[in-house]
């Protein structure tokens, strides 16, 4: 975050989206400073899904998956936490 | 049914078998096509969540067809292809359901934590919170769209208007978000592990107009 913090100009704005983050390291004020914010992201309303479904044919979004049995799941929470996947793991019954 | 289910946090999950679940009113039956492995389904399984049910089937970015509809639910029928997201029911009565903010609901029930969710052939879910999605849509491709592409969509929202929108870590929701920020005509900038090179060519690939490490300063500031 704090990276993050020092990249954004004066005024902008840091989202942290993740529901679990590793402790927030201290900084220094001055890069918080000049009206920068940061806030969180908590879940999800069904209005964000209904807006977020319209949108996904009208940008063309393409995702990049990698289909594992569901009996892999293991395997596949294991390639994630190592950082082994691009796009994202799909488990398929 | 099958399912891999957690028993105890820090364990691997085990296949199990059970009756196939019965939707209670209100409820529809999915028989999942495919369910999307989310960052959050690891801090599930590590404990790191306070308080999930135990044992708990992870997994909130289901795609299937509806195969079997409780009493009372007239808007999804059998064989509807759907999507079951991460917020499985609210209380609908707390200051923050009424205020139109039911994500932050003191009541709320969430797939794959504190109710079983997509790691199986078979899930219920609340019909209220469940997605339409089109019939011709490819399953697994769909399914990252229900949590990575939807917290995604809506952190995007919440970074305002900008036009220089950074992404801090190039994963399953970046790599959607990356998408739909160059569709609004905005610059991607994309932020990865230090050395991750094949991550930073994937998010030239997608748009990005700049990839670098976490710690490296863009070439521009972002908004």
């Amino acid at each position: 975050m704090p990276a993050a913090l020092r990249a954004v100009r004066k005024g902008g704005r840091v989202v942290c989206a993740g529901i679990h983050m590793s402790d927030i390291p201290s900084f220094p004020y001055c890069i918080l400073w000049e009206e920068r914010e940061v806030l969180s992201v908590a879940n999800l309303t069904r209005a964000d899904g209904e807006e977020f479904f319209s949108v996904v044919p009208k940008a063309g979004i393409v995702t990049q998956t990698m289909p594992y049995a569901l009996v892999r799941a293991n395997e596949a929470l294991s390639d994630l936490r190592a950082g082994r996947l691009q796009g994202a793991a799909v488990l398929v019954p | 049914m099958r399912a891999m289910v957690l028993e105890r946090p820090g364990e691997q999950l085990k296949l199990v078998q059970r009756p196939d679940p019965v939707p209670a009113p209100g409820q529809v039956r999915v028989r999942v096509e495919a369910c999307g492995v989310c960052r959050t389904d690891l801090h599930v399984v590590d404990g790191e969540l306070p308080d999930p049910k135990l044992p708990i089937i992870p997994g909130h970015e289901i795609v299937g067809r509806v195969d079997l509809v409780g009493g009372g639910v007239d808007q999804l029928a059998v064989g509807m292809r759907v999507g079951i997201p991460w917020l499985g029911q609210t209380c609908g009565r707390c200051r923050y359901c009424r205020a139109g903010r039911e994500n932050l609901c003191d009541h709320p029930l969430f797939t794959g934590y504190t109710r079983d969710g997509g790691y199986a052939t078979h899930t219920v879910a609340d019909a209220r919170f469940v997605f339409r999605l089109p019939e011709g849509s490819d399953a697994v491709a769909s399914a990252p769209l229900l949590c990575a592409g939807l917290i995604g969509w809506r952190s995007l929202r919440m970074a305002g208007d900008g036009k220089n929108i950074g992404l801090f870590g190039f994963g399953a929701a970046a790599h959607i978000i990356a998408q739909v920020a160059r569709w609004q005509g905005r610059e991607v900038f994309a932020f990865t592990r230090e050395g991750d090179t094949a991550a930073q060519t994937f998010a030239r690939k997608l748009g990005a107009r700049w990839a670098g490490s976490s710690d490296d300063k863009p070439p521009d500031e972002l908004d």
